[in-house]
């Protein structure tokens, strides 16, 4: 006999020694793509964190840092800072721990709430960055007026000669009002191309896990 | 309630799962192996869902998807050397029709057919099948004269590497 033909012969008889694939585990293979989604998201806070961190450093020898060293004012930066690093570990140890959290899971109602608190905590984390990116502006506009002598040269000038220095105030903070929405506006743009793309294809595999009835 | 193409999907699949189990004995030598090219062809097949029209049968057309999938896909990640064989008492033969000779074999021909080359696989998992060579030569994209040239290359290859 041909050696094919043995083999063919013991073909059908095969069908029967697989160990079946059950429905669940159908759907875990092809739900894998969430914890890679859910990875990405870990990465590239990471990365964030390292880029911060970076132009953070590279700035401690400018011009404009080592004039805020000369005014002194480490007691106000300082408490700030830390809460931005503090803010930033936060939110990367709760990327780190939805990652584990999703990788680990083989059970798909715990993978639906591990995907929606992946949601929350990404929507949390944009919203630290706005609402920090809008303090460090008040901080450093308020460190400004108090602090510049230029500034402060300026605002005595104008009262010398008994204008109202509101006028100085206001452009300046007109001025920052038109930066701070443009640097909103750009972290937003950021944000929601990086993670917008990443969150909605996790959310259309949450809609199709929330279909399976067990 | 209206069934989602997912449920669809996942239903016809784990009724059609032998046809992968299938593909993955020709492909891999080992257990973890085959896990690894199930899953592979899983999430292949599952990409390409959408863009089944039912035109064929989901069989006929997993079959496809499948060999594609472990002539391209798999050839591009290295393969170790298998540490762990196939039992094949288990995956030939029941207790009742037990026969040493034949199991050996077999045993031999699987090991001959893991050294073909993938598009040989696949065309021996066809001939398996019963698919007629029209089949195959559309299946691969080769004429059906060329099909049948490299089918008996095949037979002459396995005689040669069984009997050397």
């Amino acid at each position: 006999m041909e050696e094919l033909d043995l083999l063919k012969k013991h073909w059908k008889k095969e069908e029967s020694s697989f160990e079946q694939v059950s429905e669940k585990q159908i759907y875990k293979m092809i739900h894998k793509s969430s914890s890679s989604i859910v990875k990405w998201i870990f990465i590239i806070s990471i990365l964030e964190f390292l880029l911060w961190s970076a132009l953070s450093f590279l700035m401690k020898d400018s011009k404009v840092m080592k004039q805020f060293d000369a005014y002194h004012v480490e007691n106000i930066m300082r408490p700030f800072m830390i809460i931005g690093y503090v803010g930033l570990f936060y939110f990367f140890f709760q990327f780190f721990m939805n990652y584990r959290k999703i990788t680990a899971t083989d059970n798909a109602q715990k993978l639906i709430r591990t995907i929606l608190k992946t949601r929350k905590t990404v929507h949390q984390y944009v919203w630290f960055n706005i609402i920090y990116a809008v303090a460090s502006s008040i901080i450093v506009l308020y460190i400004q007026f108090n602090y510049d002598p230029q500034v402060m040269k300026m605002i005595a000038e104008v009262s010398e000669k008994g204008n109202s220095t509101g006028l100085v105030y206001g452009i300046y903070i007109i001025i920052t009002l038109v930066f701070l929405a443009i640097f909103v506006g750009f972290i937003w743009l950021f944000y929601r191309l990086i993670y917008g793309v990443l969150l909605k294809r996790l959310y259309k595999n949450y809609e199709e896990l929330k279909k399976i009835d067990y | 309630m209206s069934v989602s193409l997912e449920q669809n999907f996942v239903r016809q699949l784990q009724d059609n799962q032998n046809i992968i189990h299938k593909i993955c004995r020709l492909y891999t030598s080992g257990d973890d192996e085959h896990k690894d090219l199930f899953q592979e062809i899983t999430i292949q097949l599952w990409k390409a869902f959408p863009k089944f029209r039912g035109e064929s049968k989901f069989s006929t057309w997993a079959y496809r998807v499948a060999l594609n999938t472990a002539i391209t896909l798999y050839r591009k990640s290295k393969r170790s050397i298998a540490t762990t064989e196939y039992d094949t008492t288990k995956h030939f033969f029941k207790a009742e029709d037990y026969n040493y000779e034949e199991e050996e074999q077999l045993k031999l021909l699987y090991k001959a057919v893991y050294q073909l080359n993938d598009i040989e696989k696949a065309l021996v998992y066809m001939y398996l099948e019963d698919k007629n060579y029209e089949e195959i030569a559309e299946t691969l994209g080769i004429s059906e004269v060329n099909a049948r040239v490299k089918m008996n290359r095949i037979k002459g290859k396995l005689k040669k590497i069984l009997n050397p």
